[in-house]
């Protein structure tokens, strides 16, 4: 018998941390002063977010789980640098731009190694979702080619507020610009997809489109 | 067109990375700050004498680029080769060092310790490679990954790609003396052969052996040959057997068993006195085999007008091997039927070089296969292969592949999978 009189179920203890959801804020200053664990607990709450965020610029699962252990690193690198209060994960958005944008480069000067590793052959015992991955990538990787049309700045303002929904004022904050600059590229990057876009629709409950993303 | 323009919804990372991911940033972070914290501390009072600070402050500076340069490569590189991979490293990865090595035991083969029931497929067990060198690296790679014994290090979800370990003299000559005691107790079946023609893992002589220890075959170096010996179920010989060969003792079942065990899953029953580097890393070659397979045969010069001009360039004057094969096909009740000949010219480059290559064919298309009835058809996925030109005549498509040559100087033509 536990101690909350129930059999075999141990009590359960809640922390501080764990019953009160701690701001993004208050878990970056602690990770700035060298709480490695805070800075362990924004990873959890946000790898989630940037590696889908990854993925949408890479079109390759492993590659974005790699690029997010780059992001949060290079995150723990910069946390002296002064972010506005409640900012942190457009903060982190800024950062996996930059660190897409340089894998980008470096891949066009030798390989694509790991963008196109060869897709795994697929044994449905050993992970139950990776058919379905297999076709994530090949979907993504079909949108990218026409996002890839556009000027990068435009392709970067496009993926962080049509895909991952930020809005204007974080997207300014992520890439470093004005928010009237971030308004005037989305809507030339809108106006160039609507050109690209051969009229797509709505492709299944939980798909979404581009020609969504530019509505 | 409206499929082009989808994308795909959210996802998780897949089970159990997250955990790990955490853990290595946290790794990562303690490892940078500690490099920090050293170069935070004090200067000793000698360095405040005025005729040395500003000779000082300029060490302190080349010292900071250094380390942190360092510092920032090693974390590239241990995120990125934390994990097998498939095709070429990123560029900058350290090869695995020295360059050869002297082949102590290869072992192939589905593993027993790894089977298990899966719902859809039935009593499957991955297909494992291992390689063990004089000089203690344990190089092998892995189908799939067990249950509850997840490969993190794993190129995909499908295969772990090559991975090396490190192994203490004791180590490896734990795993030899393992191999040697299995051909021990099959000497009498072995020196039916003459000495000089002794069987390869494919050819001759083999045991027979309950169905569910799979089949495999064993090397091990015999002057300046490998001697081999193979192992298959007994329902292979059904209706009659391809092979010469004998139905196993306990004994020979105990001693094959044992090295699987060891090979498999050497982090389980290894002690750790037989660990230098216990630590999983990619194996990162320094060449390359780049492969053009085609059917029917063509010559060599027929098939480079098929590359991208630049990636030609870099292959028309190396040297080649040519490796000719029956193309095969399984028909009812045991019959094989020979489709046609095939053609394999293989060519031997640094990685740098192979990137050359790689770098015109991105636009082609990888070819894809389909294991099993209701599995999608998806791209290979134990190596990095691009479609030339299509099948004729029901035969196979021309492909390039590139596969690592291992330091014993050998490679596995398309990753050795399947």
């Amino acid at each position: 018998m536990s101690a909350d009189g129930r059999a075999g179920n141990p009590p359960r203890l809640f922390g501080h941390e764990q019953a009160v959801e701690v701001d993004d804020s208050v878990l970056w200053s602690r990770a700035h002063t060298g709480d490695s664990q805070a800075f362990g607990l924004l990873f959890e709450r946000h790898a989630r977010t940037i590696y889908n965020f990854c993925f949408r610029r890479v079109a390759n699962w492993a590659t974005a789980e790699d690029l997010v252990s780059l992001v949060f690193l290079e995150a723990w690198r910069r946390l002296d640098k002064p972010i506005p209060r409640g900012k942190e994960l457009p903060w982190l958005f800024g950062i996996a731009t930059n660190v897409v944008r340089n894998r980008r480069r470096a891949e066009r000067r030798h390989d694509a190694a790991l963008g196109r590793v060869p897709r795994p052959r697929p044994e449905p015992s050993f992970a139950d979702d990776s058919v379905q991955r297999l076709d994530d990538e090949e979907l993504m990787g079909r949108a990218l080619g026409l996002v890839a049309r556009l000027p990068r700045r435009e392709q970067e303002v496009f993926a962080l507020c049509a895909w991952s929904e930020l809005s204007y004022e974080d997207a300014a904050i992520a890439l470093g610009i004005p928010v009237g600059t971030v308004r005037s590229r989305l809507s030339r990057a809108r106006a160039r997809l609507r050109e690209l876009d051969p009229g797509s629709g709505h492709d299944g409950e939980r798909m979404q489109t581009i020609k969504e993303a530019v509505e | 067109m409206k499929g082009d323009l989808s994308i795909p919804p959210l996802r998780d990372l897949p089970p159990g990375r997250l955990a790990k991911r955490r853990e290595h940033l946290l790794f990562e972070i303690t490892r940078e700050r500690e490099s920090r914290g050293a170069l935070a501390r004090p200067w000793p009072s000698r360095w405040g004498r005025p005729g040395r600070r500003r000779l000082g402050a300029l060490a302190a500076a080349v010292l900071v680029v250094v380390v942190g340069t360092a510092s920032a490569f090693s974390g590239v590189r241990a995120f990125f080769l934390e994990r097998g991979f498939i095709g070429l490293p990123p560029e900058g990865a350290t090869p695995s060092a020295p360059e050869s090595g002297k082949l102590v035991l290869h072992w192939h083969g589905r593993s027993a310790t790894h089977a298990r029931v899966d719902a859809r497929a039935g009593y499957v067990a991955p297909l494992v490679h291992a390689w063990v060198y004089a000089d203690g690296r344990m190089i092998w790679s892995r189908e799939g990954r067990p249950p509850g014994r997840a490969i993190h290090e794993g190129a995909n979800e499908f295969t772990s790609g090559y991975l090396e370990q490190r192994l203490t003299p004791d180590g490896v000559e734990l795993l030899r003396s393992a191999a040697v005691a299995l051909f021990d107790r099959t000497r009498a079946l072995l020196e039916t052969v003459p000495d000089d023609s002794w069987p390869g893992p494919n050819t001759g002589l083999a045991l027979f052996v309950p169905p569910r220890d799979f089949w495999g075959s064993v090397e091990i170096p015999k002057g300046d040959r490998l001697l081999g010996l193979q192992w298959q179920p007994t329902t292979w010989c059904a209706p009659r057997c391809m092979v010469k060969g004998t139905t196993a003792t306990p004994e020979q079942l105990s001693a094959l068993r044992r090295v699987e065990a060891l090979v498999s899953d050497p982090a389980a029953v290894l002690p750790s006195s037989a660990w230098a580097v216990r630590e999983i890393r990619a194996y990162v070659p320094s060449h390359y085999a780049v492969c053009i397979k085609t059917s029917p045969p063509k010559d060599a010069s027929d098939l480079l007008p098929l590359l991208p001009t630049r990636a030609a360039d870099v292959l028309r004057d190396r040297g080649r091997t040519r490796f000719d094969s029956d193309l095969l096909e399984a028909r009812e009740a045991g019959r094989i039927v020979v489709l046609g000949r095939e053609v394999t010219y293989c060519s031997k480059l640094t990685t740098e070089e192979a990137r050359e290559v790689i770098q015109p064919l991105s636009g082609f298309p990888q070819p894809r296969t389909r294991p099993a009835p209701w599995l999608a058809p998806s791209r290979n996925w134990n190596t990095l292969e691009y479609r030339l030109a299509e099948a004729v005549n029901n035969l196979n498509p021309t492909t390039i592949s590139f596969d690592p040559y291992l330091p014993h100087g050998q490679f596995l033509l398309n990753g050795g999978g399947g």
